[in-house]
């Protein structure tokens, strides 16, 4: 079975946010959250660069590491979810994600805490695939419909790639060959712990 | 926005000192192996005094403990918050300011059961606190996404906005200038006046906590386990990459030359400040490390985590200074493998033990749980609105709080909001409780 990766390649990037706007309709994700954001590092400068950031589905994750009661679980395809039935809110996955991918939803008085939210690679969440409980807790499945992640797929330059890793590694490779530069697949080392050769 | 005095509630004061002494009663017979127990959940920040005598540490648990380090022992519970506490600091005055997961700051004098003043104001989690240099200003960072600096004499605070996610980490300047760093990757550095944007530096990565040296240079940890140095007009200054783990907590030695920063895997860096080499990493028990801090000798470093233990090291050579270091968490549901019910109750064990044996934690132990009258368990600090509700823990009542949840069965609890849809699951989860909290 695929081993499902996110690949960011920066050098494409130009923070046009179609990959948040796709994610957030698709998943009707809830107000005042967003399970991708686009990061620019050094803003009007030299050297500036965007980054389109969420869950990178990490070999080891360490939200995983630090979650006091085991909510995450990681499927065939390497794709890490998690249960909001187990989740308690307590936010100790925010503090380990190197990409900020936990969301925390604001839900009622203060100190009703909400579950965290987080992005799915399109794969939903423990519930039967495609089940309504599914949908209303996680979103669209589309790995179960046999597509990929929107945001990708929405991604105007191509610089956001999702899918089989060995696939869109490849892809980069050939990518860097022919332009002739790369600044590396942003985060594909933090989240897999190997790089790109190309 | 408001400073309330509490001082006159004599009957809840009392309580809070019965309470305490029975919590403290366990902790004494443990004195024996030096470490630092009490904590019934992650210890996530720790503050140590100037004369290096005494520590205070906050703890999911929703509590803080004040302890003797010449005794090695627990001096005073503190309990004020409803939800973890997040941050504590010591006060220029010999005071301590605790705040927590229910966006509160208390202000406490040793010795006093209550706090002397509660500051309100944030919207969400509070996840650190600062002093100022001259003492007179408290710093917190909130996952509300703004900064308040609260006078220590009394007065409004100012709101400092401007970071777009949760802020984790502050820190004051010898100059007096604000430090902040946020899940929004960026360090901000405010003006000392108060006045005037702030300069934004924005790292590849969030940013999880933040120290300032004596000099002036800032230390920002951060969730891709690099510590980034920056100059205190913000000019990068190097980075190292302290392991492969997010970094969760950072600390720098009183006298500048060493830099701890521990992780979520477990291990501590410590790093030579100078050389910006990582001199040594400490290994403990391999669970999540949530705090870190120096004695005043800069030679000691206390670090406290999820296995709930504060624990001392020989910042120098590395070596432990407590015996037992090496302990196996294990899974406390081990043994009810494939039990439906006990997969359920995983979500409740990080608040709730079961035997009688166990202490509590965030929440009260469920041993002999039923039969039990609501908010009646000796020794837990039960908030008045369960006090007052007529509950008997029956498999029917138990089963109607999840079926509706906590907070429409239970009003007033602190409880995070759990609903169990399916009739089934809740048949299993009582039949469990029922198996595993017997007498």
């Amino acid at each position: 079975m695929a081993r499902m990766k996110f690949l960011c390649d920066a050098d494409r990037c130009i923070e046009c946010n179609a990959c948040v706007t796709a994610c957030k309709n698709e998943h009707e994700v809830p107000w005042g959250i967003n399970r991708r954001r686009v990061v620019t590092i050094n803003d009007g400068k030299p050297g500036e660069r965007s980054v389109s950031m969420a869950c990178m589905h990490c070999t080891d994750a360490p939200c995983a590491a630090v979650c006091p009661v085991n909510c995450f679980y990681t499927t065939a395809d390497g794709v890490v979810l998690h249960s909001k039935d187990l989740c308690i809110g307590c936010g100790y996955c925010f503090y380990a994600c190197p990409f900020g991918a936990p969301q925390y939803p604001k839900v009622g008085n203060f100190g009703s805490r909400g579950k965290m939210d987080k992005c799915t690679f399109c794969a939903g969440g423990p519930e039967a695939d495609g089940s309504r409980e599914e949908y209303e807790k996680y979103g669209a499945n589309r790995l179960a419909e046999g597509k990929l992640p929107l945001c990708a797929e929405m991604c105007s330059t191509k610089s956001l790639l999702a899918g089989d890793g060995e696939i869109i590694a490849q892809i980069y490779k050939e990518r860097v060959m022919k332009r002739g530069y790369g600044s590396g697949a942003w985060g594909w080392k933090t989240a897999y712990r190997e790089t790109i050769e190309s | 926005m408001t400073a309330n005095v509490l001082g006159g509630e004599k009957r809840r004061s009392g309580f809070l000192a019965w309470a305490a002494l029975l919590v403290l009663l366990p902790l004494s017979i443990s004195n024996a192996f030096a470490q630092l127990r009490g904590h019934g959940g992650p210890v996530r920040a720790l503050a140590i005094w100037s004369d290096g005598e005494t520590a205070v540490s906050g703890s999911f648990d929703s509590t803080a403990i004040r302890w003797s380090l010449t005794r090695n022992a627990a001096v005073q519970v503190l309990r004020f918050h409803t939800d973890a506490v997040n941050a504590v600091v010591t006060l220029r005055d010999g005071r301590a300011a605790t705040a927590g997961a229910d966006g509160k700051i208390a202000i406490w004098s040793l010795g006093r059961a209550e706090p002397d003043s509660v500051l309100e104001g944030h919207t969400a989690p509070i996840a650190a606190l600062a002093v100022s240099p001259d003492g007179a200003t408290l710093g917190s960072a909130s996952w509300d996404q703004t900064l308040r600096l609260w006078p220590l004499a009394g007065g409004a605070p100012r709101v400092l906005t401007g970071h777009t996610q949760n802020v984790n980490g502050v820190a004051f300047a010898p100059d007096g200038a604000l430090v902040s760093v946020s899940y929004d990757h960026s360090v901000r550095i405010w003006p000392p006046s108060g006045e005037g944007a702030p300069s934004v530096v924005t790292m590849p990565s969030p940013l999880n906590a933040v120290a300032v040296s004596g000099d002036g240079e800032i230390a920002a940890a951060s969730a891709n386990g690099k510590i980034y140095f920056l100059t205190k007009a913000g000019a990068t200054a190097g980075e190292i990459e302290a392991g492969p783990k997010p970094l969760i907590s950072i600390a720098i030695s009183p006298d500048g030359a060493l830099v701890a920063a521990a992780s979520v895997g477990g291990a501590v860096a410590v790093i030579d400040r100078k050389t910006r080499a990582l001199m040594r990493t400490l290994v403990g028990p391999g669970l999540p490390v949530w705090s870190v801090a120096f004695m005043p000798d800069s030679r000691i470093l206390l670090t406290g985590g999820a296995d709930n233990i504060i624990r001392r090291w020989n910042a120098l050579t590395g070596d432990p200074i407590d015996p037992l270091l090496q302990e196996a968490a294990g899974d406390p549901l081990a043994a009810y493998a494939s039990d439906r019910g006990a997969e359920i109750f995983r979500a409740c064990v990080a608040c709730h033990t079961l035997g009688v044996e166990q202490s509590n934690r965030a929440g009260p132990t469920l041993a002999n749980l039923f039969g039990r009258r609501i908010a009646t368990l000796p020794g837990y600090n039960f908030s008045e609105a369960l006090k007052r509700l007529d509950i008997v823990w029956t498999p029917e009542t138990v089963s109607r709080l999840f079926e509706i949840g906590p907070a429409a069965y239970t009003p007033g609890t602190k409880m995070p909001e759990q609903r169990i849809g399916s009739e089934q699951d809740r048949a299993a989860l009582v039949q469990f409780l029922e198996r595993a909290t017997k007498k």
